[in-house]
């Protein structure tokens, strides 16, 4: 058994390295994350906004759907602290039970649209030829079609209810995840890990989603980030112009319907601003949250 | 250059071809029928003729077929006549059409003059404090909802400091009917506008700190040129050229938000119809309205695709 060399410049013995901890990507990721103190704040943010929403029936002081005609578009009073809308119904418990279908609505049409997205970019890129041509062209008109328009017609056509309005903006929203997918398989294509799974005789199928797939998980998290604040931004407008979700169900896009009206504009601020402000205040973390992901997991910067 | 433009066409059949079938399905989705909104209101109807119309238009025909017949009308410009107003609804579209290009350009104009400049500044001076809040401020036009955008805007400027008016294209009566005219299409321009600014100056400025670290700047520094010379002619232009995909990728957003902005401000454009037509169960002029906006943006897609080969050689021969 050798003695452990206790020369002072020699810092690099087993034990050394075994007591400091293993700089794995996970904590590499974290600490990069961990300078952007914006996104730090939003993550919070969010985190506290989820845990609010799925506690609704538990923090929210009123039933969202009660109605008090004695209390009509009353401004803030303790008893109802953001006031009340034109049937009564506390604003503070609508505004909390919103939360919950925005966000359900926000993250189920974001992974309708990321894995149309990933499936399509994965085949496109991978498999060349006339798939790509195809499917590519289809990604163009979809990217064509002004999104917010076929949106609204499809949902006025089916019917206002909060399923269509997942389902119609996540099939609308794929285009932008599958272009980048694409992108990222052709150049993973051509590495040697590929090529030497195909010597060995691995299917397409098995190559794409072992292989590939795995390797392109980073820009697909930070895509699929950005594709929640455009889904809850597309429900917001849905709801706002009667066809998204419809009252007495709660969202924020629909409460801010109200405002449509002068008066209300004018002089009952209480009934706008709040929804309003969430929605801002979601998307901007989510921004946040999504650029500090892309400067975190770009590969580019593997030794900092 | 030719050759690119044929082709460029031709890649953009199937687009179309695309963008028909889709709303064709969507409008089936609706109760009712695309064939049948055919049928001109005005015409007296007796059974009889209801039953040569039918075969006429192949209303009793497979789906293929009626969207074959349907395509074929489309083509002609018949798109059907309206419910709400009994009129063919491609006059109908066609009437708001101006409206809503002039709002589109205005706000497309807006974004490109402001969102420009700014991020130019912002790439010479990186990390001074006006950059810190140009992004942060960038971050938040992109995060705010256009139209809880457009009721703030209309709140501050119009109902509290009363610079603009609230709604519509023209006060009733006024002396300066033009300037009346850009008077209401300010609010609207600007508010559609803010957001693309923001896309624009990020853009602007991620493409101009990139020009900005090449070898050829330095060579023109080393040339002795003047630093304005050295930025303006060999830098800026190679970021016009990306400026160009990104104006021509924001297009579409920028219609769909028109829709929602012209139905707050009531500007009376395409997208104040096709919200009016939601409420009002029309559907024929919904669908038009879906079709023919997709198509405008079909169109300036191409003259955008057009420029960005006149621009750069490198892509014609690509």
């Amino acid at each position: 058994m050798t003695t452990p060399d206790t020369s002072a410049a020699d810092h690099h013995t087993l034990e050394d390295q075994r007591r400091r901890r293993a700089a794995t990507p996970g904590r590499r990721f974290l600490r990069r994350f961990m300078r952007h103190r914006l996104a730090v704040a939003s993550a919070i943010l969010l985190i506290v906004l989820i845990i609010t929403a799925i506690a609704a029936p538990i923090v929210a002081p009123h039933d969202p759907l009660a109605i008090d005609a004695r209390a009509l578009r009353k401004p803030p009073t303790p008893a109802h602290l953001l006031g009340t809308d034109d049937a009564g119904r506390d604003m503070l418990s609508r505004l909390i039970w919103g939360a919950q279908i925005s966000l359900a609505v926000g993250l189920v049409a974001a992974s309708i649209s990321v894995t149309i997205g990933t499936l399509i970019g994965l085949a496109s890129g991978f498999l060349g030829g006339k798939v790509d041509f195809w499917l590519m062209r289809l990604t163009d008109v979809v990217m064509t079609i002004p999104t917010l328009i076929i949106i609204i017609s499809l949902v006025a056509v089916l019917g206002p209810s909060i399923y269509n309005v997942m389902l119609v903006i996540g099939i609308f929203g794929w285009a932008g995840i599958a272009r980048l997918v694409r992108a990222e398989t052709l150049s993973l294509r051509e590495r040697d890990f590929v090529t030497a799974s195909r010597c060995v005789g691995a299917a397409s199928r098995r190559i794409m989603f072992r292989h590939i797939l795995p390797n392109v998980t980073a820009p697909i998290i930070v895509a699929g980030t950005f594709a929640i604040a455009g889904a809850i931004l597309a429900e917001a407008s849905l709801s706002f112009l009667g066809i998204g979700v419809r009252p007495p169900t709660p969202t924020w896009g629909n409460m801010l319907n109200r405002a449509q009206s002068l008066t209300v504009l004018e002089s009952m601020p209480w009934l706008w601003l709040p929804p309003g402000l969430m929605i801002t205040l979601v998307v901007l973390s989510i921004n946040f949250l999504g650029d500090a992901l892309r400067d975190a997991l770009d590969p580019r910067l593997l030794n900092k | 250059m030719t050759k690119y433009i044929i082709r460029r066409m031709l890649i953009s059949i199937p687009v179309l071809i695309g963008i028909t079938l889709i709303t064709f399905m969507a409008y089936n989705l609706a109760p009712g029928d695309p064939i049948s909104a055919m049928i001109d209101p005005s015409l007296p109807m007796s059974g009889e003729m209801m039953q040569k119309l039918r075969q006429e238009y192949g209303l009793d025909q497979p789906l293929p077929v009626r969207y074959l017949i349907w395509l074929r009308e489309a083509v002609k410009g018949n798109l059907g006549y309206s419910f709400a107003s009994r009129r063919p609804v491609g006059q109908v579209i066609l009437e708001r059409v101006p409206a809503t290009i002039q709002l589109t350009l205005a706000a497309l104009l807006i974004a490109l003059a402001l969102g420009i400049p700014l991020g130019v500044y912002s790439a010479l001076h990186q990390y001074s404090k006006l950059d810190y809040v140009l992004t942060f401020l960038a971050f938040f036009a992109v995060s705010v909802p256009a139209f809880f955008f457009a009721l703030g805007a209309i709140y501050i400027f119009s109902l509290r400091l009363d610079l603009f008016p609230t709604h519509g294209m023209s006060t009733p009566g006024a002396e300066y009917p033009f300037w009346d005219h850009i008077y209401h299409l300010i609010l609207p321009a600007t508010v559609l506008g803010i957001e693309r600014i923001a896309g624009f100056l990020r853009y602007t400025r991620s493409s101009v700190l990139e020009v900005l670290g090449q070898d050829f700047m330095t060579t023109a520094r080393a040339k002795g040129l003047r630093n304005k010379t050295v930025f303006w002619t060999h830098g800026f232009r190679n970021s016009l050229l990306t400026l160009i995909t990104i104006i021509a990728l924001s297009i579409p957003g920028l219609f769909g938000g028109a829709f929602i902005i012209e139905w707050i401000f009531a500007w009376p454009g395409m997208g104040q119809l096709a919200i009016a037509s939601i409420n009002a169960r029309d559907y024929p002029t919904l669908m038009g309205t879906a079709l023919i906006g997709s198509i405008l943006v079909l169109i300036s897609s191409l003259l955008a695709d057009i420029l960005y080969a006149a621009a750069d050689p490198r892509i014609r021969y690509s």
